[in-house]
């Protein structure tokens, strides 16, 4: 399945595999490609859905990714068609007649085009180009059925390589897309488009966006909170926990075996209340948060009005996405610069992504850490994280080699989201967050446990006593954030709260924890992704950088709080 | 670096390019005179640095024998200016420097070339080109952007600018100039020089003038139609965004902090660099 991108292809995979994948109405959403199993009347059916591309001459990695599964000789390709952009959706048709595949095309967000006053004549399209053509509506899954029995028949019927044609041209695509469009009523500029032009003009829009990312934060942090206090504190800290807790009392005697599961790191304890009751409340608020942003077509938005800020990181305008996603978590964001159109980018990206972007896990863990404490703290590291953000951007481009990139990209309409696919997405990156972070946080929890039980912690925290509290200030005791941070990065700030630290002293741990080491499974990725040898350097200059910059927060701390 | 041609006055003394570029002419001013006093040197010296990229820009300027071409900036050594004359045009050398255009005459009449290359003692800001098929720039030759301007509007439609632009590590030293800077006026095309790697020569040929309100994207008003002309050369997404010449375009705002233009092309809302707004010239739309 190929098809420019934000044209609905993944809307059209969800619905004909019924899978939960990543969907947004920004261009770039799918940048690795997706398989999934179809039910077709004769047969079963392996379905790729293929990163979306403009012509087939990539323009990013991502894209070469979409060619380069074109020339695994797939058995059928489905080209999906934008109802609203035909010409340039016909052009890469077009270009994929020459390659002489077995072809099928279906014409997509035809609700869209209805609104504008424009129909698609598809099978005007099938008759001219002889490739079998479907008009489908995907959000509402109208067309779908008739596109499921019409793949059945293609690929079960025998394939005849079309005739030979010229090479594609521009002039033949637009010829085309004159003759199959047909008037379908007037066209009215709807609120809607008023409202979405009005948001990229720098007027009302910039101080529009100060809005709405401030209440995004808020509705992440109050959400979350409130989630956390209403829902999740009391299931798991009054219901779950004292359960489990007694549970083991009454059936182990004192030993390491209890101790290691309720004790001081309780797997059973400290194990379920941090990934559940601290942490996950913010995942739910930030991704709910994040998918309306995609899906409603404002990011694109957001990019087009700091593209002028994002330039003097050598960045373009498409760099948000991964920018905000890392907000979430490191993985899909170095995922997503494969999207970027430079090497350069997506290095500055990786750089800012690894250094001083926080993931939702360890946001929610500052707030957890901090927001009772010193709000002053809070605000304070923000900050920081801000700064630290935009040094790197802007040391980046003057350091790496290659030319700053220039921004080209597509600003999709400005959509309500549905519902039904909010929370879809939702519950798919949740579900990521418990199959993935919550199993790392118990095991780096069990290893604390081990550790603390049989004292090799103590020897430890006196190893690195020098570092620690000397020069950081700290606890012995801190040594175990330090030890757990490489794992998950909400580790580096948890183990802290029960430390009974001073102002100062949590604002120094919170700093070196935003510096510090991503995680582990962050620089595996950099290591697969980049290079071994840049994995190498995010590891040890992070952690180098870290307690360097923890240092001096520790001594400029006590001036201010 | 001796082997440019000469200082050309006017160098602002604090742009430190400016200051270099003085030191550099004295240099090359050195070298052509060692020219004029050996003529075995000049031979060799226009061999290895003039005849390929001579021969370059007349086949990407398409000018051909018989033609007349200007050559803004000739020197006391007219290397281009005789290899113009060698290719069979008609040259005339301007020069602002009274000592060179000397210098180049005695160059010219020792080659026996007076019946087909004049040198004239003129600027290349007040020159008329109406005469000419083509007008050469030398890479010295400032202030540039005035020249350019003169050129361009006195050229004749279809008339040829060709310009000597630096890429590389030159570019310390010279201001480059950028393709759009004449794009209202005239089709711009570029083409790095195999001859000589670290230069960049630029054809620009001037459009007839109905065309003349021409202006880049970036220059249209909010809200303001236009039709693409030309694109200028680039970006692999420009065409699948509908970025193609002919097609309507409708400016919708301009980012602040030299960001982004935002456009919109049937009704698909594109985000397109400054720098790249820039090199899409357009002809407004009258009656919105």
């Amino acid at each position: 399945m190929i098809g420019p991108p934000n044209v609905g292809k993944s809307v059209i995979f969800n619905r004909l595999t019924r899978m939960n994948v990543g969907v947004a109405n920004y261009p770039g959403s799918t940048v690795e490609f997706s398989e999934g199993a179809l039910r077709l009347a004769d047969s079963p059916v392996k379905l790729i859905d293929a990163p979306g591309i403009y012509t087939l001459q990539p323009a990013s990695e991502a894209e070469s990714v979409a060619v380069a599964l074109l020339e695994d000789a797939p058995d059928l390709v489905l080209c999906v068609l934008d109802a609203t952009n035909l010409e340039s959706s016909l052009y890469l048709l077009l270009q994929l007649m020459g390659l002489g595949l077995p072809l099928m095309a279906c014409i997509n967000r035809t609700d869209l085009a209805e609104e504008r006053g424009l129909a698609v004549d598809h099978e005007y399209l099938a008759r001219q180009l002889g490739v079998p053509t479907v008009a489908t509506r995907a959000v509402t899954g109208q067309g779908l059925e008739e596109l499921r029995s019409r793949l059945n028949g293609a690929l079960s019927s025998e394939f005849s390589p079309p005739a030979v044609r010229p090479a594609p041209s521009w002039a033949e695509a637009e010829r085309l897309t004159q003759q199959a469009r047909r008037s379908a009523g007037r066209s009215e500029d709807t609120l809607r488009d008023r409202l979405g032009d009005a948001l990229i003009r720098p007027w009302p829009g910039l101080p529009a966006a100060v809005l709405i990312v401030v209440l995004v934060f808020g509705f992440v942090i109050g959400v979350g909170m409130g989630l956390r206090r209403w829902v999740l504190l009391p299931f798991f800290g009054e219901l779950i926990i004292p359960q489990l807790v007694n549970l083991v009392q009454a059936l182990l005697e004192p030993g390491l075996g209890r101790e290691v599961l309720v004790g001081e790191y309780g797997l059973l304890t400290k194990g379920i209340e941090w990934p559940f009751t601290l942490v996950f409340p913010y995942v739910l608020s930030f991704y709910a948060a994040l998918s309306v942003l995609e899906d409603s077509g404002y990011m694109a938005r957001l990019g087009a009005l700091l593209d002028g800020l994002l330039k003097r990181m050598g960045l373009s305008g498409t760099a948000v996405m991964p920018i905000f996603l890392g907000y979430g978590c490191g993985i899909p964001a170095l995922m997503a610069t494969r999207a970027l159109s430079s090497h350069k980018q997506r290095l500055t990206v990786c750089a800012m992504v690894c250094l001083s972007v926080p993931c939702i896990s360890q946001t929610g863990a500052f707030v957890s850490l901090l927001a009772e404490r010193s709000v002053g703290a809070l605000a304070g590291v923000a900050m920081v994280s801000i700064l630290a953000m935009l040094t790197t951007g802007v040391l980046a481009s003057r350091l790496l080699p290659g030319r700053p990139s220039t921004t080209l990209m597509e600003i999709p309409e400005l959509l309500l989201p549905r519902a039904d696919v909010l929370g879809k997405k939702v519950w798919a990156r949740a579900r990521h967050y418990l199959a993935d972070g919550v199993p790392a946080v118990m095991a780096g929890v069990a290893f604390a446990a081990l550790l603390y039980e049989t004292g090799a912690m103590e020897a430890v925290g006196r190893a690195l006593s020098p570092v620690i509290t000397r020069w950081l200030l700290l606890p012995e005791e801190a040594a175990v954030p330090l030890l757990l941070g490489v794992f998950r990065r909400e580790l580096a700030v948890l183990p802290l709260m029960d430390m009974a630290l001073s102002p100062s002293q949590l604002f120094t741990g919170a700093i070196v924890a935003l510096f510090y080491v991503p995680c582990i499974a962050m620089v595996a990725l950099v290591a697969r992704e980049f290079h071994i040898r840049l994995a190498i350097v995010v590891l040890v200059f992070t952690t180098v950088f870290a307690l360097f910059v923890g240092g001096l927060f520790a001594r400029l701390g006590p001036l201010v709080l | 670096m001796g082997r440019h041609r000469r200082r050309r006055g006017r160098c602002a003394a604090a742009d430190p390019r400016g200051y270099l570029g003085q030191v550099l002419g004295r240099g090359a001013l050195a070298v052509e005179r060692a020219n004029c006093r050996w003529p075995r040197l000049s031979r060799r010296y226009g061999r290895m640095f003039y005849e390929r990229l001579v021969q370059e820009e007349v086949e990407l300027a398409g000018v051909k024998a018989g033609d007349r071409v200007l050559h803004v900036g000739c020197g006391a050594f007219p290397f281009t200016t005789l290899a113009l004359a060698e290719r069979g045009c008609v040259v005339v050398g301007i020069d602002r420097d009274e000592q060179a255009v000397a210098a180049a005459r005695r160059v010219v009449s020792q080659k026996g070339l007076d019946g087909h290359v004049e040198i004239r003692h003129g600027t290349g800001e007040s020159v008329d080109c109406a005469d000419f098929n083509a007008v050469w720039v030398s890479l010295h030759v400032t202030p540039r952007d005035e020249v350019i301007h003169n050129c361009l509007t006195s050229l004749r439609p279809k008339g040829k600018l060709v310009l000597r632009n630096v890429a590389g590590p030159l570019k310390l030293l010279y201001n480059a100039t950028s393709p759009a800077a004449g794009a209202t006026q005239a089709h711009v095309r570029t083409a790095r020089s195999q001859a000589r790697s670290n230069l960049v020569t630029m054809v620009a040929e001037k459009l007839p003038s109905t065309d003349k309100q021409r202006v880049v994207l970036s220059g249209l008003a909010a809200g303001c139609r236009g039709t693409i002309a030309a694109t200028g050369n680039g970006h692999p997404l420009l065409e699948p965004l509908g970025i193609r010449p002919g097609r309507q375009i409708c400016l919708r705002c301009i980012q602040k902090l030299g960001g982004s233009v935002v456009a919109d092309l049937d009704g698909r809302r594109v985000a397109i660099d400054r720098q790249l707004a820039e090199q899409i010239v357009v002809n407004p739309v009258s009656g919105d």
